[in-house]
Formats: C-alpha cells, structure tokens, sequence
C-alpha cells in the first residue's frame, strides 16, 4: 500500500538523436495514506509533468514509479488496471474536466458503468456522491458548461471518488477557483481524506495552499526536489 | 476632484434561451442597478467572484458587450454619455481616452506583428484621424500641384514616423526596458508572459489615456509576476494622471493598488469602501465571508454557491448563505445606504 | 437481465442526447447567423432529395418508357425528348437519385476512412500516427482524376465501381483534419480523467473524441458530397460512368455525343448542367452554413 517514486528524471526531446533537456532530475518521495505530499515551485518547472508521471499517464526518462513496491513499467495487465483504479489524478481546470457534450448524469454513469455497478446501486452510488460533495442533485441533468466552476471541481472529485482510490494526484486544484470557492474545495479535500484515508500528492504554486494542506513538502526548484519543513 | 466618470443605475441582460428543455427564452440580469464613481487620478476596484458580473461592467464601458445584450441607465465619461454615442465616437474614445488591459497577456498580442509595430498602432490609427482634420485641404490643394508635393508629402510620413518611433521608445522605458530599441523588433512568442503584459500595458498607456480599465490583470501569473505587474501599475498612478478602474478577483493585490473598492456579488454592488477600512473592518457580511476564506485567515469557507443570475433569490440576494439574516432579508431588496464614504447594501450593518 | 436493459436504454439515451444537443445547437445558430443565401441551401436540397427520393411522383413517364425521338418541347413533353425518345424531364428526374446516390455514398465512404485514420492516428500518435499520416502523404500527392480515368478504363464502368474509386481517394483532407482536433482533444481534461479512469482507448475514443468532432465532420461530409457529385459528372461525361444508370452526367454525355448540341436542343443539355449545379451548390451552402456554427461549446457570453 504505497506510491513511491524513485529517482525520477524527465527530459524533453530525448529521442534517438540523444538526450534533450533535462526537466528535472533523481526525484524520490514517498506517499503515505491519509498524509498529503505538498510539492511546490514556480511554474515551468515540471511540476506537472511529475504528477502525470506518477499518475502513470507519461513515462519518466530515468527512474520509476514503484506501486505496493512494483515498479510501473514492469506490471502485468491484471496488476496495471487496479493501479489504474487506485491512483487517481485532478486537473486544474475545472471547466475541461467534463466532456461538454454530455451532460454530467451520462459521465458518472459512465465510470459506474466501468466499475459494473448495477442499474439500482448507480442511482444510490450517485446519490451518496453527491451528498459528500455537497451539491444538489439537480446539476446531474446539466451539461458542464452550465455549471460554475467549483460545481464542477467538486463534481471531478466526487466521479474520482467513486473509484475508491487509495491516492489523488491534484494537479492544482484550486488555481483556477475563487477566493471563497477554494476554501470549499480544499475543506472538502480536508474531509474526504480524514473519511477515507487518502493520500494526496498536491501540486500548487501557492504556498498558503500547501501550507494549509500538506503534512511534508518538497519544492521542485532548478530540477531538483527540495525537501522544506511546513 | 472632479469625477471623471459616474455609473448610474448600471443593468445588462443577456437573452439566452438555454433553458432545461431550450424552449423559453430566459433572461439574464448579469449586473443589476450598479452604480459607481470614479475621480480623477483615483483607483476603483471591483472586486468579486467568477460570474458576479464584473467584466460586464467594464465591456459595457468600453462599449463591447455582444449584440444581444441589453444596457440600461447611464455612463458618463466627460459629459457624454457612452451609452449614447455613435459606434464611430466611440472608437475614436477607444484606445485615446479609456484604454483597457486585457486577462490574458499572450493572447492579447497578435504574434505575426514585432512588439514595436503593435506598439506604434495606437499611434498610427489615432494619429492619421487627427491629420485628416486638420489637413484635409491642405491635401486638396496638394493635389491640384502634382508630383512635386509628393516628396514633401513622404518626407512628412517618415518624420511622423520617427515621432512614433521615439514615443514607443518612450512608453517601453516606462514600463522598464533599459533598452527599448532592440525590444521592439521582438516578436510575443520570444518573450514571457510578464515581459509580454508590460509591453500591453505600454500599449494601453501610449496615447496617456483618462482612463484604463484592467480587466482581471493578476489572473493565471504567478506570484512572482504579480508582483512585477503590482509595481508596473503602481508607478504608472503615480507617474501619469490616469485614473485606473482594477477588476480583479485577487483580494491582497486589490488592497496594495486601489484607493476604494466595490465588491460585487451575484451583479449587484454590495459594499463599497476604502481598502484599508473594507479589510479591517468589513460590513457587509458578504465581504466577510470573502475576507475569512483568504490564506492568511484560515481559509473558512462561505457556506452554499453563488445563486445563478437567471433566477436570483428574493429580497437580499445573499440571504441563503447569510449567517446573520433576518425575516426582512429574504422580503425586501436592501438599498446602497451611504455613511462617512462607505456604501453598504445591508439591513443589518451601519 | 434488468441491468442489461438500463445499459442499454442509458447509451440510446445519451445518443439521443448528444444528437439533440447537435440538432438543436446547430438550428439556433442557423436562425441567427446564417443569411438567406443558407436558408435558400437547405431549401433547394429538400427540394432535389425529395425528387430522388420519390420521382415516380413528379415524373410524367417512366424513363425507359419511348416516344418520338428528338422532339422539342410541348405540353406532352415539357422538356421534349431524346435520340431515343426517352421523356427528357422524366430522366432528369430519374436522374436525382443516382447522382446524389454516387454522392453521399463515396462522401460516406470517405468520411469514414478519413474518421477512423485521423482518430487512431491522432489518439495514439508515435509510431502509428507516423505511419497513417505517411500513407495519407503518400495518398494525398497521387493525381485523383487520371488515377480515376484509368481505373474506370479498366474495370467494368459500374455505379458501384466509380462511387468505392470516389470515396477511396478522397478522404485525406478529412484524416488531417480529424487527426489534428483529435490531438487537441487529447489534452483536454476530461480525456485525461477517462484514460486515468481506466477507460479503454476505444471508449475515449468513441464516446469522448468523437462526439466532439461532430461539428467539423458535419461540414467535411457535406462538401466531400458535393465534390463527389461533381466528380462523378465529370467522369461520366468522359464516358466513364455507367450507362444503365442515368445521371445528370451521364445524360450530358449523350447530350454531347448524340447531337444534343449540334442540332442546339438546350432543352436537353441545360436542365442536367443547371440541376447538378444547383443541387452541388445547396449541399456546399448547408455544408458552409455548419462550419459557421459553434466552433466552441463554451461560447456565449463571458459574465464574469
């Protein structure tokens, strides 16, 4: 039960011509449940880039993601697809994170239909969803670009949480949110984790959010991982 | 100080028939009743959430809202009211007397054009109408003379455009480039966000306009560069005699910059104030609420979301997510009451 | 069992849903941007689908049915008739179906090549878009309409051999064009999300990329329609096509080679030249009238 990463290294256009430029460079942290893991750092910096490879969606140029002790690039199918299930990622951008051309009904049902939940279990799944989240049930029968945009990060987590993941990667969950809206979200990230024991891995520019949210913290500056005592 | 510019009674709606089953059409009131004041070389923030109405404001201002809105009551600007101007008055205004910095700086610069060529627009566009002013008979009498002028003619081009030459120059050192000469046969894509919003905020500032309208400036930088942006505006107040409408929804950036604040919620104006008073001392509980899920406070969150604009609660559109309300909120729409140069839209307070 | 039907009914439901949500989008915006030149498209298309869908309707006679050959036009025979006596109006209405039949078939064909190839390709990029996008090169500089010409030279000229020819070589600019909004796509959030979900790449595929590209195939398939169209009565007036089918084209062609033009019988030439025109001209309009709409879901009015 744990995410490690191990001496990552990430370069941009490496390739057969030889190797690009570096990103960053041997970064090794360690996720436990129910802790967060802050990581800081000004923007360019790759921060982004780390969350996508942990969350296993790019491969690292050097290095590798360890899950429950297997390295990432070595799983078998059956192995590969419970980590799929058990780490989950959010992304910045609340207005993306719905395909506009469904309305938000079809996308929740879309995951439990994934998980092979029955007809009866969705509606009560759904419902149970939406009363952690805190949002009507009206907004199920909305496309997404009728909703705001802390409805709809709200609502990301919420579809993430129906897999019952064991780690969220939050891409910077609040930079595009307002003041009184982040609160929300991160009060309501506070709740779930203390509920299910989730370990977050919290990607953000701004200190005050990590500070707020994270029991250890790292800073990635010049492609290298600083650890930074909160 | 004389007031440069006075919104009265402010409403603009939007006709969207995107209805549950698109068949009614609906009716939008994105800014309701808001109105304001701005003095000469005076500071005005608006400051609110997403969606509470607050570039409606200054699209409406600048005259720039989509055809299928709808705008009531006044804006004057000097005398004028711009709601009533001709489209041809108005882009004469546009650019020489209000001026607006846009959110997103690289999207703001055409990236085909060098930095000194978009700079120098302003120049050119406004420039040429002034010329044809005053020497449209001149150029009459140039005609009936022939070739010979010509020359004469040219010689003036390049001397105007020298001119150019050296105010763009000019506004680039303002904004902080030692060396301006070589910045401007830079092309957008080559340059930084934070470069690229000095060089807008150059441009916006060319021909020293009255007023500039920065239409959410800090959104999507980063610290650092909010901060570069924070001492770019505040030595343009004190160098120019611009008056600067700030719409942002960045409450710490809000209070370093501005000399009064307006904070809107769900379109209307709830309270109005000086900074250093508004973030003491807030009335409204709706700023409150605002002010106490900032970082340096906790981040306690407002309980609820703000309602949409199609179908705004009764009585004080705060009301449901009001700790404090009472029987007469959720009846009555409070008013705008005024005292010791505060505004607030509250029973309750004052 | 029980489960089996809500899965069911939710997938028709949600297609229902993206189709209304397409229909209804796309009539809005038509009312409110589309000039009359549109309006007129879609007008003049109804009219020659209607013909091709029902000409024994409208037609007076049968085409095939003989009469006195080469007669100018009467009551009898409003447009006269042929160098076998054929009732020219009948044929031209006749005509309809199978020169919009050639039409939307190899635009379907093509449409979809061009769909499947752009989608993999830009979905899964590396070494498959390399390949796909290095056919499509390869496809793309290949001269169509000599290709064409031989190869109706040496097959049996058919309808069904020119409408797989058309559709084959024609479905590049599509694969290009769907492979870069496919890539776009790609980053968005909710891609993302679903490949973190778990979701098999055909499920993103289908259910979150495709519905999205819509908007832009819609506009692509109208005017590979109309190319088709136009290609076909090329090649059916070089003699290519078929001849046991009548098009437009085709009765051009015997216009051409059986005097029509020598002896000046417009009557007999005009009407096909004017009715593929025209016909070409209201798909392309319908066709331009959907690339005008809603490039961006999210737009509307900004009320922040």
């Amino acid at each position: 039960m744990s995410l490690k990463a191990e001496n990552l290294s990430r370069a941009y256009g490496s390739g057969l011509l030889g190797r690009g430029k570096c990103i960053f460079r041997d970064v090794s942290f360690e996720l436990e449940p129910g802790k967060t893991f802050g990581l800081m750092g000004p923007s360019g910096e790759g921060k982004s880039t780390l969350g996508r490879i942990i969350a296993g969606l790019e491969r690292p140029t050097d290095g590798a993601v360890l899950f429950n002790g297997n390295p990432l690039s070595k799983m078998k199918k059956a192995e590969y697809s419970t980590f799929r299930r058990r780490v989950q990622m959010m992304f910045q951008d609340p207005t993306d994170a719905f395909n506009p051309r469904k309305r938000i009904e079809h996308s929740i049902f879309e995951v439990l239909k994934l998980l092979e939940i029955s007809g009866t279990e969705r509606i009560r799944c759904t419902k149970e969803m939406l009363k952690t989240t805190g949002l009507p049930e009206e907004v199920l029968f909305r496309y997404p670009s009728q909703l705001s945009g802390g409805q709809l990060q709200r609502l990301a987590l919420g579809r993430i949480l129906l897999l019952d993941p064991e780690y969220i990667i939050l891409d910077e969950p609040t930079s595009a949110l307002d003041v009184s809206v982040q609160a929300q979200v991160l009060h309501l990230l506070k709740k779930v984790q203390a509920e299910q024991g989730i370990g977050y891995l919290l990607i953000s520019h701004d200190e005050a959010v990590i500070r707020f949210m994270s029991d250890s913290c790292g800073e990635l500056e010049k492609g290298q991982l600083g650890l930074i005592e909160v | 100080m004389k007031t440069l510019l006075e919104v009265k009674d402010l409403n603009v709606s939007f006709q969207e028939n995107e209805n549950e089953k698109g068949k009614e059409k609906e009716n939008v009131t994105a800014v309701f009743g808001v109105s304001f004041s701005i003095r000469e070389k005076e500071t005005l923030a608006l400051v609110g959430e997403t969606g509470c109405g607050k570039s409606v404001v200054a699209h409406a201002i600048m005259r720039l809202l989509p055809l299928e809105s709808r705008v009531k009551g006044t804006i004057e600007f000097g005398g004028k009211n711009l709601l009533e101007l001709s489209e041809k008055e108005m882009t004469k205004l546009r650019g020489k007397e209000i001026s607006i910095i846009f959110q997103n700086p690289s999207l703001a610069l055409n990236p085909v054009y060098s930095i000194g060529h978009q700079l120098a627009e302003p120049l050119r566009i406004h420039g040429q109408e002034k010329r044809k002013g005053k020497e449209w008979k001149k150029e009459e009498e140039r005609k009936e003379k022939g070739w010979e002028e010509k020359e004469e003619k040219n010689e003036k081009e390049l001397k105007m455009r020298k001119n150019n030459f050296s105010k763009v120059a000019g506004a680039l050192k303002r904004v902080g480039f030692s060396n301006p000469h070589e910045y401007m046969g830079y092309y957008p894509s080559w340059c930084s966000g934070g470069m690229n919003q000095r060089f807008l905020i150059a441009a916006s500032t060319m021909l020293d306009p009255v007023l500039l309208i920065a239409d959410e400036p800090s959104k999507g930088l980063d610290r650092n560069r909010v901060a570069e942006l924070e001492n770019e505006l505040e030595g343009l107040k004190e160098k120019s005699e611009t008056s600067l409408l700030l719409i942002s929804h960045d409450l710490g950036f809000v209070r370093r910059l501005a000399d009064r604040v307006a904070v809107m919620y769900a379109g209307e104006i709830v309270e109005i104030s000086d900074p250093s008073n508004l973030f003491e001392r807030p009335l409204h509980p709706y700023t409150r609420g605002l002010l106490n899920s900032l970082p340096e406070r906790g981040f306690v969150p407002i309980p609820g979301s703000s309602p949409p604009l199609s179908s705004p609660p009764e009585g004080c559109r705060f009301h449901p997510r009001c700790p404090v309300k009472e029987k007469r909120c959720m009846q009555e729409r409070p008013d705008l009451k005024e005292s010791n140069g505060r505004a607030v839209r509250c029973f309750l307070c004052l | 069992m029980m489960q089996k039907e809500v899965y069911i009914q939710e997938s028709v439901r949600q297609w229902k849903d993206i189709i209304a949500h397409h229909l209804n989008l796309d009539i809005r915006k038509y009312e409110r941007t589309l000039n009359k030149f549109n309006r007129g498209g879609l007008f003049l298309f109804a009219f020659f689908l209607i013909l091709a869908l029902f000409p024994s309707l409208f037609a007076p006679y049968s085409p095939t049915e003989r009469f006195i050959s080469y007669e100018s036009p009467s009551t009898a025979h409003l447009l006269g008739t042929n160098d076998i006596g054929n009732d020219i109006l009948s044929e031209l209405i006749y005509g309809a179906r199978i020169s919009m039949m050639v039409g939307f078939a190899s635009a379907s064909i093509s449409t979809l090549i061009g769909l499947m190839i752009g989608l993999c390709s830009g979905y899964f990029r590396g070494t498959p878009d390399e390949l796909l996008m290095g056919f499509t090169d390869v496809v793309l500089t290949i001269p169509k309409i000599p290709l064409i010409i031989i190869i109706g030279a040496f097959l049996h000229p058919s309808i069904l051999t020119l409408i797989l020819v058309l559709g084959l070589l024609s479905w590049e600019s599509i694969a290009r064009v769907v492979r870069s909004k496919t890539l776009q796509i790609r980053e968005a959030g909710y891609v993302k999300s679903a490949r973190c979900m778990g979701f098999s790449s055909f499920h993103i595929m289908a259910s979150d990329i495709f519905p999205n590209l819509i908007h832009i195939l819609l506009p692509k398939f109208m005017l590979a329609t109309a190319s088709a169209m136009i290609s076909e009565a090329s090649l059916s007036f070089l003699g290519l096509g078929d001849i046991s089918m009548k098009s437009w084209g085709i009765m051009l062609s015997f216009a051409f080679s059986r005097g029509g033009f020598i002896r000046d019988m417009w009557w007999w030439y005009l009407p096909p030249g004017i009715c593929i025109t025209l016909c070409v001209m209201s798909i392309a309009l319908i066709g331009f009238g959907f690339e005008g709409g809603k490039e961006n879901e999210k737009r509307g009015v900004d009320t922040e």
